[in-house]
């Protein structure tokens, strides 16, 4: 395999010593990869434009229908430039080419984010456990890092091998990030390759960043049973000094915890966690992590008052927070120098004067980049503190207060205007004026807590506090049950599911992965997970949407992670654990290509990914998408052949990847046998689609899940579903209006619907279509198919 | 307030800026002009409903068929609605398809209404600047600067007695 570049250059012109004189030295020293069983592939390290004849046949099928968020650019000091209607800016640029350089932009700004997670947990965990420690994900787990191998044909073994990995990421970030400078790309569709190239690094970087931190952290590895932790504002233990860490790497809170265990003080503090860490605290502490719940509880739990110190590591992290804890008398700590929040640098004082200086209220905080100085100030710190601030614990206002607030709205509107979710808060505080704040308390569940309400309110009302206020009961009887984060998926687990997955008869796997941007609140991603748990799809979930999940109790008073097991199989519900953990989710569906269909792994990534997008029926959805990181995740899973729904908000990034229902002629590929040029229908029909309602991303979920290899068997079961959740919701009389488009032969009708669907089918002239088992959309996989049964590789 | 016209938030309009509806009766002048409509009913409708009128939905299909447009909806409340009148002109269309759609269906005009705010104000500006043939009406409570034609942001009380003005003048065949 070819290495594109060299770790170590020695270059000498003289050298003279006591020993020897030495001229014209040049050693390289070459990062030495140890070679595995399997014959390397085609595509090592990919640049930009190896993968590009697969962009391009994927982007031929599922063009971008622009959303423009903005008709200007304003990237540089030739505009402000118009480029409404077909204009193009001094630059050159027309609309649709700007709208695709902005989201190659996001999806940088992703890929970086979670390259520079990766890249610190690499390097401080190699200086702690040294660059020998082995990558051991568990006895299940035989093909351990499959997006790493796949893209880049590493097999890793130790965490040395896995530096390599980030020095191509980081290079290939850096490359494509300078297209999006003025007069480098020019063309939608090389802009829309190039997201998806950020796309992949990302998920080699968070497969990186989680292999790293569950190989040297005693994360669960693989496991199905991964113990049930506490999820809620209402289990947090106010009565106790309380340090909050929020963010998305786990390296400080574990400091804490580990502090905590040797000075023999867990059991006086509470250590709560927000968004990842929260996470990835319960991975790493299993059955004691408490999670208090998803990013946009950040507001709504600091307004409590409970906190007493506050850990901010990185992203998510709401970029006002010193002011916030500033008014409940609690102090932050900042861990990254990604997010140092104007604090002062205490990385090197003494620990017992920073715990002076915070106590004292000198400083509002500290920055301390070294985990164990700052795991030893925070607590110090809590303990400290929390008598001192008794009086903010749940301080928060009485109902008598809240009304009195409440009338002096002069029902402007201001605040509804502003409102990310258009909540009616003037009707909610008008109401709260007469005595009757349940109108305010409904708001609870959908205000993700910006506070760009108050920004705007002329008379200066403190909504979200009168919010919160109103909802207390609700906040302490927050007390839930969520499975911590399991990580990878057993090869095992693979082996039992592989087969029914390319078949169809599991009718899919579904992804619910991303942030707390929810249209109407948490209650819809646990729902929808336990609509499709139930109907036996394959169910995995991350980051603050496994979260969500648990927000959610049967008649039972069981959560979804209660109710359904923990494995991966049908009708199973997997949290794999934070947003890097994602890479577990894209690895499942690699490790059906290579384990089930034994398609080989190395550097061989469009056959994989064309693999993917033709047999594995698997879907992500981000109900609440709010991110860039959320965008350079999902655009790992286009290029993987993955759909992604998203949620109403998700428009807002500015493009969606749509086929065209109503194009016969984009839906063709081959058979990869034969070679003929077949009707693979729209099977996916979208690659990026941002749903209205909950009601359509369910009936759009099962459509996406069907590929074109499903056997008759398990297209009917797809359609099934399609089918009676469609009728759930529009009514029993109805049929999807382009069934026609996936019933291939008379064995696809499903049996419960048989006569109305022949019935409909004959209404609109459906005539029988050929059926391959061996779907392609790439003509070079034929020639592939060809050299393998003749015995070549 | 009644002649505000700029938008939730800090969204900003493009160059080409809606014109900006201040009297309901302008409406009739305006879908008089076009032979083709379509007329888009958002999910948001049965919010808006609980907030104004549980009386909104019907009112609002009342104006649909009074336009003769075609009605496309992924809303279920509308959809059992329109069952419950036999209404048959109307199509269960998901909104991005439905965009997607709406160039090639020879539409002249397209109104939208009951959709979430940035939701529709991105698909309006879709058909803005890709589908310019196709004039667009939003009878929001909130103005929507993309589209050719918006009412201006009004206190819901107020918008709702336009929307029942609006019903009652095609009603009258006005």
């Amino acid at each position: 395999m070819s290495v594109p570049f060299k770790d170590v250059r020695v270059r000498l012109e003289e050298l003279k010593s006591s020993i020897a004189e030495v001229k014209g030295l040049d050693i390289s020293i070459g990062y030495v990869v140890e070679e595995w069983e399997e014959p390397p592939g085609p595509t090592p390290f990919p640049s930009i434009i190896t993968l590009r004849k697969w962009d391009h046949a994927l982007l031929s099928r599922y063009k971008p229908l622009y959303l423009p968020y903005c008709d200007l650019c304003c990237l540089c000091t030739y505009g402000r430039c118009d480029l409404s209607r077909g204009k193009r800016g001094s630059c050159g640029l027309n609309l649709s080419e700007q709208q695709s350089r902005l989201v190659t932009l996001l999806t940088a700004i992703g890929a970086s984010t979670h390259e520079s997670h990766a890249r610190e947990l690499l390097d401080k965990l190699i200086e702690r456990f040294g660059e020998d420690w082995p990558i051991d994900l568990g006895g299940e787990v035989y093909v351990e890092m499959p997006i790493t191998r796949l893209v880049t044909g590493v097999k890793p073994r130790t965490l040395r091998d896995l530096k390599i990995v980030l020095e191509y990421v980081e290079r290939q970030i850096v490359q494509t990030i300078a297209s999006v400078h003025t007069g480098q790309e020019g063309d939608w569709i090389d802009y829309e390759s190039k997201v998806l190239h950020l796309g992949m690094l990302d998920h080699v970087a968070m497969e990186v960043a989680d292999v790293v931190q569950v190989v040297t952290l005693g994360f669960p590895k693989a496991d199905p049973e991964a113990p049930l932790v506490d999820l809620g504002i209402g289990t947090v233990d106010s009565s106790k000094p309380v340090i909050l860490v929020i963010g998305h790497n786990v390296l400080p809170s574990a400091a804490i915890i580990d502090y905590l265990e040797e000075t023999q003080q867990r059991d006086k503090v509470e250590v709560v966690g927000l968004c990842c860490t929260a996470q990835d605290l319960a991975r790493y502490e299993k059955k004691r992590a408490k999670i208090v719940g998803p990013i946009s509880w950040q507001l709504r739990f600091i307004g409590t008052g409970v906190p007493d110190v506050i850990v901010i590591d990185e992203q998510c992290i709401y970029t006002n927070i010193v002011e916030e804890a500033r008014k409940i008398g609690a102090v932050v700590l900042a861990a990254s120098d990604k997010a140092l929040r104007g604090l002062p640098d205490r990385t090197y004082a003494s620990p017992d004067n920073v715990v002076e200086e915070l106590v004292s209220g000198k400083i509002p905080g500290a920055i301390i980049l070294d985990e164990e100085r700052l795991a030893e100030v925070a607590v110090k710190t809590a303990l400290r503190l929390s008598p001192l601030r008794a009086k903010y614990k749940w301080s928060l206002f009485d109902e008598k207060t809240v009304i009195e607030y409440a009338k002096k709205c002069t029902g402007c509107r201001n605040c509804e205007r502003s409102c990310p979710q258009n909540l009616p808060i003037s009707v909610a505080l008008q109401k709260a004026a007469k005595g009757d704040v349940s109108l305010l308390r409904s708001l609870y569940s959908r205000c993700f807590a910006c506070r760009r309400c108050e920004y705007v309110c002329p008379v200066n009302i403190p909504i979200l506090t009168l919010i919160l206020a109103a909802s207390r009961d609700a906040m302490v009887n927050e007390r839930y049950r969520c499975r911590a984060g399991r990580g990878p998926i057993q090869d095992t687990e693979i082996r039992a599911v592989g087969r029914d997955i390319v078949l169809g008869t599991i009718p899919g796997i579904i992804a619910f992965v991303g942030c707390a941007n929810w249209p109407d609140g948490a209650q819809d991603v646990a729902e929808m997970v336990r609509e499709f748990a139930s109907r036996r799809y394959i169910v995995t979930a991350s980051g603050c949407s496994a979260m969500a999940i648990a927000m959610y109790k049967n008649e039972e008073g069981q959560t979804p992670y209660e109710e359904f097991s923990g494995s991966f199989e049908a009708g199973g519900l997997v949290n794999v654990g934070s947003c890097v953990a994602n890479s577990h989710i894209a690895g499942a569906a690699i490790k059906i290509a290579n384990i089930f269909a034994k398609l080989p792994l190395r550097a061989n990534y469009a056959e994989i990914a064309d693999y993917i997008l033709n047999r594995v029926g698997a879907v992500g959805v981000a109900w609440g998408a709010m991110s860039q990181k959320a965008a350079s995740i999902a655009s790992g899973f286009w290029r993987l052949g993955v759909p992604v729904i998203v949620g109403p908000h998700g428009m807002k990034y500015r493009r969606m990847l749509l086929g065209d229902m109503g194009n016969d002629g984009v839906w063709y590929g081959y058979d990869a046998v034969t070679g003929e040029k077949v009707w693979l229908g729209p099977a996916p029909a979208h690659l990026f689609y941002a749903a209205e309602s909950k009601e359509e991303a369910m009936i759009m979920i099962p459509k996406l899940c069907m590929r074109p290899a499903d056997t008759p068997q398990g297209r009917a079961i797809k359609l099934t579903n399609y089918i009676s959740l469609y009728k759930r919701f529009y009514g029993e009389d109805k049929l999807p209006p382009d069934i026609d488009l996936y019933i291939r032969t008379e064995g696809d009708v499903p049996v419960p619907y048989r006569d109305e669907v022949l019935k409909y089918l004959k209404e609109v002239g459906w005539k029988e279509k050929p059926v391959t088992s061996n779907p392609t959309i790439i003509e070079d996989i034929i020639e592939i198919y060809k050299k393998r049964r003749q015995g070549g590789s | 307030m009644t002649l505000e016209y700029w938008l939730y938030g800090d969204i900003p309009p493009g160059p080409i800026k809606a014109s900006v509806i201040t009297d309901i009766k302008h409406v009739l002048d305006i879908v008089k002009r076009f032979k083709s409509k379509l007329f888009a009913i958002g999910s948001q409708i049965t919010r808006l409903s609980e907030l104004t009128s549980p009386d909104l939905i019907d009112r609002i299909i009342s104006v649909a068929l009074s336009l003769g447009a075609w009605i496309p909806t992924s809303s279920p409340t509308i959809v059992k609605a329109l069952d419950a009148k036999n209404v048959k002109n109307y199509e269960i269309a998901f909104p991005l398809e439905l965009a997607q759609k709406i160039p090639k269906k020879g539409a002249e005009l397209a109104i939208f209404i009951g959709y979430p705010y940035a939701y529709e104000w991105l698909i309006l500006n879709y058909l803005k600047h890709y589908a310019p043939n196709v004039k667009t009406l939003t009878l929001e409570p909130y103005a929507q600067p993309n589209a050719t034609w918006t009412l201006a942001s009004l206190p819901l009380s107020l918008w709702y007695k336009n929307i029942c003005s609006l019903e009652e003048m095609l009603k009258k065949g006005a």
